[in-house]
């Protein structure tokens, strides 16, 4: 099991304040039943804000990609976006939770750094390779994590009423299972969320930036 | 010629029947090839409006504008990023099918029926794109929809061209100058043309035609091979037509055939003349060469062929002129034989092999003279002598011939006749006697002609004999006579000299008148010429016997049994009582014999001792 430096800390915020933990244990599957890895799974429930980090999160540019692909992020993060090629890169977003712009520039001494204040996927791209792009989930609840190889995610929350959100960059922001209301009892809960895959359109891939498809 | 003409017409029919095969498959596979190309035409229209509707739709300031902007900005600025491609609208859909922007009605949140219909399809698609040739009101549009991307797709943008007469005629321009109409089902019969490369006629027709069946369309009479290719989507309810005009593909194809009925005409033309020339080389000369042959069966030997040609109608036509000239000279050889020798000497002359040489046979031979013609020759001109030799000759060759003798020879005024040879006759002597007979009856009519003309009357001779004699064609091979030769022909000849000595005008030896016992005979004397041992009894052939015929006899008695005064002094008063000078001549000699008698041996046969 792999955990995020975030949601650790968001654990042992959780496990310091809240009396009766449960545990919620959530499997992620395609259409097809085979496990989907690296979706983020959040459980938010009014009240339980995270806690958000004072260091900046960094996305850098390298080899003509941002890296990492996928950032999770409380609310509250500012996001720094270094560019380590000796290129100039135009970073952009114009989804709902950030919109913004940082016109053309280079080197990483001038970063502009970003903050992220609302909850939501961030959809980044540069405007001038048009293959580039990268995702911020910004959650609002400390109870979020990334599945594992076998699609599951084991979060400790407190018992009680959550919205469970699923997001993963192959799933349609529309999709009916992507938020669900669950009860997680004192027991714990096991819940499995079965995804339809989405194949998303792609612009143009980068020159060999992509080997494969993601 | 028929089998030519049978020919050509199957020629014709075969060349004729494959052409218009063959124009009618190329045709086929051309419209095929056609469509092709304007299938993949459309294709590339349509990946090419795709990849300006991308740039377009990769466009910062778009995006910007989509990030950041109101309706109002996203309208003006798609109605400046469709001019910079010359589009004829622009829509921006959100994925729902809201129309973010419409710069064909522009505010208008609800897009067009086509558009949605485009946005399904795209949205079912893996690449997020689709294109169509859709109607949007009156007109048509081809479509093309491409997502927005922010980088990840956030809404469609759907360019529309307007698809009209100058895109049909590109096309029609690209596919060979395939004829190309646009139309489109609109409501439940309505259809809209929305271009037609056709004249306005043809296109009006054309509307008309609500046909969806592949073939050959008659459009205001002419006829269009037609091909039906839908246009875009199924709910477009567009399709193209692709024509080709039946007669334009054909028109080559008709001046073959004008050019072949040429060239038929031609050959056909110069077969005939061929065969007339033909015609003309060999049965004009065939016929007339049938015509001289005619000429010739019908004794024209002047016929003569005239032909101008070297080939072997050429010689048979000269070889025929030289037969034809050999006959007319034959022919003229035997009439001019006929008249040179007797015509039936001539006869056997041509009937039979020339050769030298004869045969023996009895014959009888006439000599004829005309008495003292020296001295008639001396009192007339030569013109006169041969005028009067003439007529002369002319008659006794019309007795000698009436009397199947033949005229051997002239001799000057003397005439040789022969009987029985060249054809052997069992009565010769008894014609030549006659004829000798008539020779005198004929010689009395002509004296009293002469006599009124007052000209001396003229007197001939006549000796006949009948006995052996060689007959034949004698001399030598390049120019011989028929005649006769012999003992008897002499004697003939002798005898008629001895006509003068006697005062007779006509003198038969005893051999012929013992052939011809029933002509009237008196005998003359018996004599022994020279060069004859054998005596010969002269007879004088005569019409009747004098009436001092019997004292005669009595004379000649006395005289044969040397009663000499006795028999002259008869022959004296038959000298005297009859108009004979014969009787004289016996006077004569018994006067002479009575002074000078002969030898004791005397046998009563007087000789000659001249010739």
């Amino acid at each position: 099991m792999r955990y995020s430096p975030h949601a650790a800390a968001l654990l042992c915020s959780v496990m310091a304040t809240a009396a009766l933990a449960a545990d919620l244990s959530v499997t992620v599957s395609d259409a097809s039943g085979s496990p989907i890895q690296g979706a983020v799974v959040m459980a938010s429930a009014p009240g339980q804000a995270p806690e958000a980090s004072a260091k900046a999160v960094s996305i850098d540019q390298m080899n003509r990609e941002f890296v990492p692909f996928l950032s999770v992020v409380p609310v509250g993060t500012r996001i720094a976006f270094p560019n380590s090629d000796n290129i100039r890169h135009h970073v952009y977003s114009f989804s709902e939770a950030k919109r913004f712009e940082i016109p053309l520039y280079a080197g990483d001494a001038t970063a502009p750094e970003i903050l992220v204040d609302q909850a939501g996927v961030i959809a980044l791209g540069c405007n001038v390779h048009d293959w580039m792009r990268a995702y911020v989930v910004v959650s609002d609840t400390p109870h979020t994590a990334q599945s594992d190889e076998r699609g599951r995610v084991l979060l400790t929350v407190p018992a009680g009423e959550y919205t469970l959100r699923v997001w993963h960059p192959s799933v349609r922001d529309d999709e009916a299972g992507m938020s669900v209301p669950i009860t997680v009892p004192d027991a714990g809960l096991e819940k499995s969320l079965s995804l339809a895959d989405q194949p998303r359109w792609r612009a143009w891939r980068a020159p060999s930036a992509f080997e494969e498809d993601y | 010629m028929l089998l030519l003409v049978g020919t050509l017409l199957v020629v014709f029919y075969a060349v004729n029947a494959a052409s218009i095969g063959n124009a009618e498959r190329r045709m086929q596979r051309d419209l095929d090839l056609t469509a092709r190309a304007f299938m993949r035409l459309i294709e590339q229209r349509n990946q090419s409006l795709a990849d300006k509707a991308r740039f377009l739709s990769s466009d910062h300031a778009y995006r910007q504008i989509y990030g950041f902007g109101e309706r109002e900005d996203l309208e003006t600025v798609s109605a400046n990023h469709q001019r910079r491609i010359k589009a004829d609208l622009m829509l921006l859909l959100d994925f729902s099918g809201e129309a973010l922007a419409n710069t064909l009605s522009p505010g208008d949140a609800t897009p067009p029926e086509a558009v949605s219909h485009l946005l399904a399809t795209a949205m079912a698609s893996d690449s997020g794109e689709a294109s169509t040739i859709s109607l949007i009101g009156d007109l048509a549009y081809q479509l093309v929809m491409v997502p927005l991307y922010a980088p990840d797709p956030v809404a469609m943008v759907v360019l529309g061209f307007i698809v009209d007469l100058p895109l049909a005629e590109g096309l029609k321009r690209d596919t060979d100058n395939t004829e190309i109409a646009l139309l489109f089902d609109r409501g439940e019969q309505e259809v809209l043309m929305a271009a037609c490369t056709l004249d306005a006629m043809h296109c009006a027709a054309l509307e008309r035609l609500d046909t969806h069946v592949n073939g050959v369309w008659d459009v205001a009479g002419d006829p269009y091979l037609t091909r039906l290719l839908p246009l875009g989507n199924a709910e477009g309810g567009g399709r193209a037509v692709l024509q080709r005009s039946v007669d334009a593909e054909l028109a080559s194809y008709f001046q073959l055939r004008e050019r072949l009925l040429l060239i038929f005409a031609v050959s056909l033309v110069i077969a005939m003349a061929g065969a007339a020339g033909f015609s003309r080389l060999v049965t004009r000369p065939v016929s007339l060469l049938v015509q001289g042959v005619q000429q010739i069966a019908a004794g024209d030997y002047a016929a003569r062929v005239k032909l101008r040609q070297r080939d072997e109608l050429g010689q048979l036509a000269e070889s025929f002129n030289q037969m034809s000239q050999g006959l007319a000279e034959r022919d003229q050889v035997r009439s001019l034989l006929g008249k040179v020798v007797s015509p039936q000497i001539a006869d056997e002359l041509m009937s039979r092999e020339i050769e030298l040489g004869g045969e023996e046979i009895e014959a009888t031979i006439l000599f004829s003279d005309i008495r003292d013609f020296t001295s008639i020759s001396e009192s007339h001109t030569p013109q006169a002598i041969i005028h009067l030799l003439n007529d002369y000759l002319t008659e006794m060759n019309a007795i000698i011939e009436a009397h199947d003798g033949v005229v051997d020879k002239y001799i000057g005024d003397a005439i040789m006749a022969l009987f029985g040879a060249p054809l052997q006759r069992k009565d010769s002597a008894r014609s030549a006697m006659q004829t000798g007979l008539d020779m005198l009856d004929a010689m009395k009519t002509l004296n009293a002609l002469r006599q009124q003309r007052n000209e001396l009357p003229i007197d001939i001779g006549i000796g006949i004999n009948t006995g052996k004699v060689v007959a034949g064609n004698m001399g030598s091979i390049s120019r011989l006579n028929y005649t006769v030769l012999g003992d008897a022909v002499n004697l003939a000849s002798r005898l008629e000299g001895l006509c003068k000595f006697y005062a007779v005008p006509i003198i038969a030896a005893d051999s012929t008148a013992a052939a011809a016992a029933d002509v009237t005979c008196r005998e003359l004397d018996r004599v022994r010429v020279k060069g004859r041992s054998e005596a010969v009894t002269l007879m004088q052939p005569l019409q009747a016997l004098p009436p001092e015929h019997s004292r005669y006899l009595v004379a000649l008695q006395a005289y044969r049994e040397g009663c000499w005064r006795e028999a002259q002094a008869m022959f004296a008063e038959l000298s005297l009582s009859a108009e004979d000078p014969f009787y004289a001549v016996y006077a004569q000699r018994c006067q002479r014999f009575a002074e000078s008698p002969p030898d004791a041996d005397w046998d009563g046969v007087f000789t000659f001792q001249r010739k």
